[in-house]
């Protein structure tokens, strides 16, 4: 306990200098305009300054990727109040009664609101972080081959299951995700897989110009795509936040931070995701329902609480597992392994020091957050009016060099080219790109798992279904396959429907 | 805009609400299909190893095998579904990554100059010879000025849109180079 004080400390304090501050102020705002922007995602700006920042030492290169993506869902929340439009994904749960504030001539009184909502979220989530992460990662030692491996497809199923409207067409792209990952030499054996004697190949597809190419071109071409036209901002009144808002929605703030961190530690289970659920909960336990959808405060601070504390909680499971809870987790995982940091259980016992250094960028980027949120606000709006023509070519400008600084190989630029056309093609009937990420990222270890599983075994089956935790793992999985096929589906709703009918009857 | 049921912390097992099939999921069903095929047959014919002593359970073409047999089956469902043209249970109905995802508001003439534009960067400009400040100003003043080029012509502001996508790409390229070459030190194609 006073152990991780001392290191959480020492990482706080090993911060304190002006180019780390810079870089935290200067990230985060970074992330802020970028959430601003409809469009662009936490997902894209993390994976873009990926290749932006892959010169820099990996300390500096990581706070500057933890304080763009505090910073971007934290931006996003800006349109949702002031245009009705989610600047991410998982901001558009505020949009329900956010805007409806603003039309009441509240956006400034909205906007404290998500500050002080997000960041209440955001410190619950950083305490998770430095609580949970040590002491999963102390459990995560007796895991095996077999335990990884079911967590990674569990990964991969939830976020199919979860980021679209068809989990069909999530489960595709997340196999897809995973087979793109066993292109080149293979984890074990070193031989060539469907590399077909191309020497670019043989060391697999790469993946920060694959991430970008799945998040930023193909965003980048969606946005172009579409007709643009300039906002009408609403007028902003004082942003001042008022505290008594939430302390006399502390339950709200703690029940949301606790479902956002639950659902965030969840493998390839978003930000979006967090807000919804907080939301509903909100509305569930309020004493007025009525009034959500029509400028509720609690809804507000319930949707912002949820996913800024899912971001902390997403960054568990990548730290102590291995096995990133989101989309932009994922991306900083992957940007965690190029600068030679291994996440997984083995990091608390490696570098202890690195899981608090994380622990204070978050701390670092709230303060950010606070301060931009508070005294930046009517000029950080003027970004609302820049038209998204100027800003979608220079991104994708930014794509390719980014792609192409890795390694200097047009190779890279070209992978990002094609699997951006592909995934731009794919989003319009439907398919989404977050499980495919995941599977990218989690290809390699799912791989190696299954078949050193297999080795350890002899080749049996059966730990991988009679383990505990491989058990529970492969239940959900199965289940969750299950109970998609329509008949089945079907045949458990009558199942519940027949139990909890006769208990009704009954009381 | 509505909070999905899925939110009230089921996950997707409470939801009853469907959707019809989109046409060209028969289409994308064959093709997962044949794709899934095609990987599993590529996997069965892969070096086994086996003068290595690698047993068959251990060999690299194991886990792609059979995810392509997983892909085969979920393009084959998704095949069937979209020929029947039945509703399909749906998955959780949160917005997607990308919050401008949505369908419907994106224009055809647009889509097709979007993508010109990047595949003619990429593929006809970058490494064929020309400076990549010039290749980028072209890019980024190209983009600018055709995509604003209706609205422009209706407001009767062409040569101000013109003037003003030229600045913006002089700078972005000049910026974008600059950077990339003289502080990253990256040799730019």
């Amino acid at each position: 306990m006073f152990e991780g004080l001392v290191l959480l400390g020492q990482s706080v304090l090993g911060f304190m200098d002006p180019t780390s501050l810079a870089y935290t102020f200067g990230a985060t705002l970074l992330g802020i305009l970028v959430g601003c922007m409809p469009g662009l995602s936490a997902t894209l700006a993390i994976s873009l300054l990926t290749t932006l920042t892959i010169k820099l030492p990996a300390h500096d290169a990581i706070l500057i990727l933890v304080c763009a993506y505090v910073g971007t869902i934290y931006g996003g929340s800006r349109t949702a109040i002031l245009l009705n439009i989610p600047g991410t994904a998982a901001n558009a749960a505020a949009c329900l009664d956010g805007y409806q504030l603003a039309r009441q001539g509240k956006a400034g009184r909205a906007m404290g609101i998500a500050t002080t909502g997000s960041v209440a979220g955001s410190i619950f989530g950083i305490l998770c972080l430095a609580t949970i992460t040590p002491w999963l990662a102390e459990k995560a030692l007796a895991f095996q081959s077999y335990e990884f491996f079911w967590l990674a497809l569990f990964g991969v199923m939830m976020s199919g299951s979860l980021t679209g409207e068809d989990p069909l067409k999530g489960w595709i792209m997340g196999m897809l995700g995973l087979f793109v990952a066993q292109i080149g030499q293979d984890g074990i054996h070193a031989l060539e897989r469907f590399s077909f004697g191309d020497p670019n190949l043989a060391g697999g597809l790469s993946l920060i110009p694959t991430l970008v190419g799945a998040f930023g071109a193909s965003e980048v071409l969606t946005v172009m795509s579409e007709r643009f036209s300039r906002p009408k901002v609403h007028a902003v009144d004082s942003i001042i936040p008022r505290f008594r808002d939430v302390i006399v929605h502390w339950k709200t703030v703690l029940r949301s931070g606790v479902i956002g961190v639950y659902i965030g530690i969840l493998p390839g289970v978003g930000e979006d995701m967090a807000a919804w659920s907080s939301y509903a909960a909100a509305k569930r336990a309020s004493k007025h329902p009525e009034e959500f959808g029509k400028g509720s405060v609690e809804g507000l601070i319930a949707a912002e609480t949820g996913d800024n504390a899912s971001i902390p909680g997403g960054i568990i499971p990548a730290l102590a597992l291995g096995i990133p809870g989101s989309a932009p987790a994922a991306v900083l995982l992957a940007a965690m392994i190029i600068h030679g940091v291994n996440p997984g259980p083995m990091l608390m016992i490696q570098h202890p020091q690195f899981v608090y250094d994380v622990v204070a960028m978050n701390l670092l980027a709230t303060i950010g957050m606070l301060f931009f949120g508070l005294f930046l606000v009517k000029p950080l709006l003027k970004v609302l009016l820049v038209p998204r023509t100027y800003i979608m070519p220079i991104v994708f400008l930014l794509c390719t060099v980014g792609s192409f600084a890795i390694a200097s190989r047009l190779f890279d630029v070209y992978t990002m080219l094609g699997i951006g056309v592909i995934g731009f093609l794919l989003r319009r009937f439907g398919y989404q790109m977050a499980p495919f990420v995941l599977g990218l990222v989690l290809g390699d270890l799912l791989d190696k798992s299954f078949r050193r599983g297999l080795v350890l075994s002899g080749g049996e089956l059966e730990p991988f279904f009679a383990r505990p935790i491989s058990g529970l793992l492969a239940a959900i999985v199965l289940l969750t396959l299950l109970l998609n096929i329509p008949p089945i589906y079907r045949l458990y709703e009558r199942a519940k429907l027949a139990v909890f009918g006769r208990f009704s009857r009954a009381a | 805009m509505t909070p999905p049921e899925s939110a009230s912390g089921h996950g997707g097992l409470t939801r009853a609400a469907r959707h019809p099939a989109q046409p060209a999921d028969f289409l994308f069903g064959l093709f997962w299909a044949v794709l899934g095929a095609s990987i599993a047959w590529g996997s069965w014919t892969m070096d086994r190893l086996e003068r290595q002593g690698v047993e068959p359970y251990a060999v690299p073409g194991l886990v792609p095998g059979l995810l392509g047999l997983i892909l085969l089956g979920f393009g084959v469902i998704l095949a069937l579904r979209g020929w029947r043209g039945r509703t399909a249970a749906q998955g959780e109905v949160a917005p997607s990554e990308g919050a401008s995802d949505a369908q419907g508001k994106a224009e055809p003439w647009r889509i097709g100059l979007a993508l010109l534009l990047v595949l003619g960067f990429v593929l006809g400009l970058l490494g064929q010879g020309p400076p990549f400040w010039l290749c980028a100003f072209l890019f980024v003043f190209l983009a600018i000025a055709l995509f604003e080029f209706p609205e422009r012509r209706a407001a009767g502001t062409l040569p101000r849109g013109l003037a003003l996508a030229f600045l913006v790409a002089a700078c972005a390229a000049a910026l974008v180079t600059f950077v990339f070459q003289e502080v990253f030190l990256v040799r730019l194609p």
